[in-house]
């Protein structure tokens, strides 16, 4: 496949003016839930050529900025038993907990690419090593695979999420205005579009499965458009990679390792049957070693919007710390600024809706 | 926790500025009334002036590179080819080099031989002789392997500082980008690919471009890769740069691996290449004299200088779109240069 056949220029002008013309009068707001759509969005300006009332926010998609600060807290106390390395992706490092954050000079804090490094680290050390998870259905696909036959001395530190039940809580709440989803294509590549329907059609919204490329996603705006008016329809506009009913082996490996419980969700809350707790206890860092962590959800840094932005409610321009310049990707404030699939660490590193004159 | 460097700082972006700006600079910084342009400016090197438009250029840099040996080059044609490419982007004409080698105890002598090797391969080529140097050895692990640290000097009677841009200027960059760093993270993560490292000196290019006139500013795009020079030099110049995706110069290969290893060409060092600011009026004619130069041949008119956008530099993305082109921060890909 040639990714370019996805940017090109004449295509993409092309779909722009569809855009243009069917962009109702009023002022619609689109949310996507994936950091990499954001990135892409921003990598490509593709905010700079959509009409100045369609709205482009990212909602909850970065799975480092939802993790509660209770499951930092539980990081934390894990470090401090001596005989424990804790393992986890760079970009938990630095995330606030209630009070603290785990730091790469902490001794027994060691950064992974993936959970299979761990299970190296495991076996290969012979110590215990706990992975400090986290992630939506992409992820706990990987994660899977390893909870059902880690080795002894390995055990998850679990903050896995599942995305249709954030978009349903959304789509609730009255505070926050939706006129449609792009749907993650990562995310849907293991669950397929299958799930987005109910959703749809109880909500009457459009939920467009999108891709990555700038073309992709100008494709799936312009489908939205389309069914606004509509009582709302799934559209896969992914194809070359997502499935009506998902990756079955992924999802039944999932299925396994994993059950569904209700996770609280940094800057929203509890969401019911949002969560994907491990099954088999035996690899179960919680039960292993008897965590019992008192956390304050509530403790937001002064000044932090990260709620707001996660919420789609607001935008890192609207932060006086984004345009200060004291929450920075090498100085984090709040959540979204940590991870790197966060909408402002996204909008620091291109500059998001640019303000060019 | 007392403030601790942090790899960020060492990147070549604002943490490194602002480093540099708190805990150094202030201690360090002298001045004469000769000195043009010191350690306060951060471009590549001094200038001092000793005439009526005769200058000389001065400049040191510290080598260190994982893995020493990669694709098109190592750390001895790095160390040389750096310093020269400093003094060579200030318009000066480089004259003569030193090398002081820190080196750990147990490290190979015939790697410290091959290393050495190219240091000379490199220097005579270049025509910039190594004259003066220093060794020492520290204890095994206080580093990781070798450091060189070359500094040079270099004539000059046509500065071309980072602050010379004027609105309408073209922006001329000399060749594809992104071919060292990514042969470098190639080459770490084991990435089968034919991409090489374009270190070279570019000193006889840079005398093929100044023996026209109309060029007002140069800049070597190393860390930071091209995003990084062209912000330097539009906050320096104070106006705002317009580059096309499209225009810029990326080899299919360095475009193809960046994809799959999620790294922007733009984003990553270069050590073989400029990029010029021309008058408009002889914007053609210095591309052309480039493309003369070996190392010029895919020399490209990637863009205009602009008055709107001061210190800004605006991208023109494939599909037509406009974003901000800010310079890579977080996340550098350490020990490359």
């Amino acid at each position: 496949m040639n990714f370019l056949e996805f940017r090109d220029q004449t295509r993409a002008r092309r779909f722009s003016e569809l855009i243009r013309e069917l962009a109702p009068e009023e002022d619609i707001t689109i949310m996507h839930v994936c950091g990499t759509h954001e990135s892409a969005i921003c990598e490509y300006g593709i905010r700079s050529i959509l009409p100045d009332n369609i709205e482009l926010v990212e909602g909850p998609g970065c799975p480092v900025c939802v993790t509660p600060t209770l499951h930092v807290d539980e990081a934390l106390e894990l470090c401090s038993h001596d005989d424990v390395i804790l393992t986890t992706f760079g970009d938990m490092v630095k995330v606030p907990g209630s009070r603290d954050r785990l730091t790469e000079e902490m001794e027994n804090v060691r950064i992974v690419y993936s959970v299979a490094e761990a299970v190296d680290i495991a076996e290969k050390e012979g110590k215990e090593v706990v992975f400090f998870g986290v992630g939506f259905e992409t992820t706990a696909a990987t994660y899977a695979p390893v909870l059902l036959e880690g080795p002894e001395n390995f055990s998850f530190l679990g903050s896995v999420k599942k995305i249709p039940p954030a978009m349903k809580f959304l789509l609730e709440n009255e505070q926050v205005e939706i006129d449609g989803f792009l749907a993650p294509g990562h995310v849907s590549t293991i669950i397929g579009s299958r799930p987005y329907r109910d959703l749809s059609q109880e909500y009457r919204v459009p939920i467009i499965v999108a891709g990555f490329e700038p073309l992709d996603i100008l494709v799936a705006i312009s489908e939205l458009l389309k069914l606004l008016k509509t009582d709302g329809e799934v559209v896969n506009a992914y194809r070359r990679a997502v499935e009506e009913d998902g990756n079955l082996k992924a999802l039944d490996m999932i299925d396994r390792a994993f059950e569904v419980e209700d996770a609280t969700w940094r800057g929203i809350g509890k969401i019911r049957n949002s969560g994907l707790k491990i099954k088999e206890g035996r690899l179960d860092a919680r039960e292993k070693y008897d965590l019992d962590v008192e956390s304050d959800e509530s403790n937001v840094p002064p000044g932090c919007i990260c709620d707001e932005v996660i919420l789609g409610k607001s935008k890192p321009d609207k932060c006086d710390l984004f345009k200060s310049g004291e929450c920075a990707p090498q100085n984090p404030v709040g959540p979204c600024m940590v991870g790197s699939e966060g909408m402002c660490n996204v909008w620091y590193k291109y500059g998001g809706r640019p303000e060019i004159e | 926790m007392s403030e601790r460097v942090t790899l960020e700082e060492g990147a070549g972006g604002e943490e490194m500025i602002n480093l540099l700006k708190k805990s150094i600079l202030p201690y360090i910084e002298g001045r004469g009334g000769e000195v043009e342009l010191g350690v306060r400016e951060l471009d590549d090197g001094a200038v001092i002036k000793v005439d009526e438009g005769k200058y000389i250029i001065f400049t040191t840099d510290s080598h260190v590179v994982d893995p020493r040996f990669f694709p098109g080059g190592d750390l001895g044609k790095l160390a040389v080819a750096g310093t020269i490419n400093d003094l060579a982007a200030m318009g000066g004409d480089p004259k003569v080099l030193s090398s002081g080698v820190v080196v750990e105890e147990g490290f190979e002598k015939a790697e410290l031989e091959e290393i050495s090797k190219s240091m000379g391969r490199t220097a005579e080529r270049a025509g910039v002789p190594i004259v003066t140097g220093d060794l020492k050895v520290v204890g095994g692990g206080e580093i990781d392997g070798i450091i060189i640290n070359t500094s040079g000097f270099g004539f000059s009677n046509k500065l071309t500082p980072s602050s010379g841009l004027k609105p309408g200027n073209k922006i001329i960059v000399s060749g594809t980008v992104g071919d060292h760093g990514m042969s470098i993270v190639a080459s770490r993560e084991n990435f089968d690919s034919s991409i090489k490292s374009d270190v070279a000196p570019v000193n006889d290019l840079v005398k093929s471009i100044l023996e026209g006139d109309g060029v007002t500013a140069m800049k070597d795009p190393t860390r930071g890769g091209l995003a990084g020079a062209l912000n330097e030099i539009a906050s320096r110049s104070n106006v705002g740069v317009k580059v096309r995706r499209e225009d810029i110069p990326v080899t299919s290969e360095v475009r193809a691996a960046g994809e799959m290893l999620g790294i922007d060409p733009l984003v990553i060092a270069n050590e073989g290449k400029l990029v010029i600011g021309v008058e408009v009026s002889k914007a053609e004619e210095v591309l052309d004299a480039i493309r003369r130069h070996e190392l010029g041949k895919d020399a490209e008119i990637i863009g205009t200088c602009t008055e709107d956008n001061k210190g800004k530099v605006i991208l023109e993305t494939e599909i037509g779109s406009l974003r901000l082109l800010k310079s890579p921060r977080r996340k550098p890909i350490p020990r490359i240069c």
